[in-house]
């Protein structure tokens, strides 16, 4: 019966109810990156895990590990950072939540991701303090893209290599993973000079500033790209798009 | 046996006590049991005005000229409002959305029919008492209504409160205790 015991922060990423007392979590480890545990009890006793199994905060988790399954087993769950200013707007939760729904659908199962789980846990803790960004928003996103292999092409044209000239607007496609030269038809979408040139900083790691309207139009386009590559819509933009309507 | 084992908190063994002592039964108790059981969905059906269950149009609760009609108070499910009833101090009526926001699972206010209660909150509310659970869809459903009732013209006189967190943060209404409930009640705060 090798049992392993897992001891790791971790954030919930979804928490699904099952049967009449249990739930089962999706979780981001940050030793093993994404893995699904069974939360016994967890519908009923709050005494076992408390307020530790709400979303956006960040947790330290016991994992029993089994061989004969995926689905490990929550046996403990302590909040270390409980990150309730999230909860306080609702566009605050609409970004949390379309974060958190990025790394469950881009993660790979037990591969650990150390470096986005540190930048969920920065943006995080920004979103509780600072409030809402889509700036922050759109960098997370590029790095979950990137951990994923998905990072889209900025700078220069996905089919013929092409350099795109800077501070200028260029076409991008979804479907070909970034910019496109006009001579090679260009693409749905049209990201202006300064998105392109503020996602190019994100990704290069910089610290960038994207103003309101071109880090929208960034996450579209970033938006666009995911959800070509899942071949469905997600879900959280689809809840930020309704609250704000 | 294996019908009776599919209902929440029966289990093999109760399954099988159940199906013993219905083949010893009187005959007339497992025909009306079987009776209500089959009838359950035809009769019973959600109030037009307000969610509850009810077997009429209209349920005991909105029909009920005792109570006080200028204060709503907006739940998640039945289980919830009955979980306020039980409390016994709750004079107003209800309202059941049904559902919470979700923003991880994407359940935005358009899955709501909160249509249908700014219809309702316009005519002689004077508050509206939000009281779904201590979490985080629980707060976003505040956070939106709250939003949605100020933000037009007709309701935006109407007093939003939420419930005060005597309810401890993660937990279900539904199995919180009457005397925890009741104070979280009467401890409402404005919603800014
Ligand atoms: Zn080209
Ligand atoms: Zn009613």
């Amino acid at each position: 019966m090798g049992r392993e015991t897992l001891d790791t922060r971790a954030f919930l990423l979804k928490s699904t109810p099952y049967g009449e007392s249990d739930r089962i979590l999706s979780l981001f480890t940050e030793a093993r990156g994404k893995l699904s545990a069974i939360a016994l009890g967890a519908r009923r006793s709050r005494k076992r895990f408390g307020g530790s199994l709400e979303p956006f905060a960040l947790l330290q988790a016991r994992l029993a590990l089994r061989p004969s399954t995926d689905l490990a087993r929550l046996e403990l769950a302590e909040v270390l950072e409980p990150n309730l200013g999230v909860s306080k707007q609702l566009v605050s939760m609409g970004q949390a939540g379309a974060a958190l729904e990025l790394c469950r659908e881009l993660l790979a199962p037990d591969q650990p991701e150390p470096r986005l789980f540190r930048a969920l846990e920065s943006y995080l803790r920004a979103l509780d303090v600072r409030g809402p960004s889509l700036s922050r928003m759109v960098g997370l996103e590029l790095c979950a893209l990137e951990v994923s292999g998905l990072h889209p092409r900025l700078g220069e044209c996905g089919v013929c290599g092409k350099p795109v000239p800077p501070r200028r607007a260029a076409r991008f496609d979804p479907a070909r993973g970034g910019v496109v030269c006009r001579s090679d038809g260009g693409g749905p979408i049209t990201l202006s000079g300064r998105a392109l040139e503020g996602l190019r900083a994100l990704a290069a790691g910089r610290d960038a500033e994207l103003a309101e309207g071109d880090a929208k139009n960034a996450a579209d386009a970033l938006r666009a790209l995911t959800e070509w590559h899942l071949g469905r819509q997600l879900k959280g933009a689809a809840f930020l798009r309704q609250i704000s309507d | 046996m294996r019908l009776l084992g599919r209902l929440p908190g029966v289990g093999e063994r109760t399954a099988q006590r159940l199906a013993f002592f219905l083949l010893r039964a009187p005959r007339d108790y497992v025909t009306a049991l079987g009776g209500s059981i089959s009838e359950l969905q035809e009769r019973v059906h959600p109030c037009a005005r307000c969610g509850n269950y009810t077997e009429e149009e209209a349920c005991a609760i909105c029909t009920d000229e005792r109570r006080d009609a200028g204060v709503v108070c907006v739940v998640g499910t039945v289980q919830d409002l009955m979980a306020i009833e039980r409390t016994g101090r709750f004079p107003g009526r209800y309202h059941v959305l049904g559902a919470l926001l979700a923003p991880l699972d994407g359940v935005g206010p358009e899955d709501l029919p909160i249509p249908a209660l700014l219809e309702r909150i316009g005519d002689g509310v004077r508050e509206v008492v939000v009281a779904t659970p201590p979490t985080v869809e629980g707060e976003a459903t505040a956070l939106y209504l709250a939003q949605a009732l100020k933000g037009s013209n007709r309701t935006a006189c109407v007093r939003v409160t939420r419930i005060a967190s005597g309810v401890q943060y993660g937990g279900d209404l539904e199995y919180a205790d009457q005397v925890t409930l009741g104070r979280a009640l009467d401890g409402r705060r404005e919603i800014e």
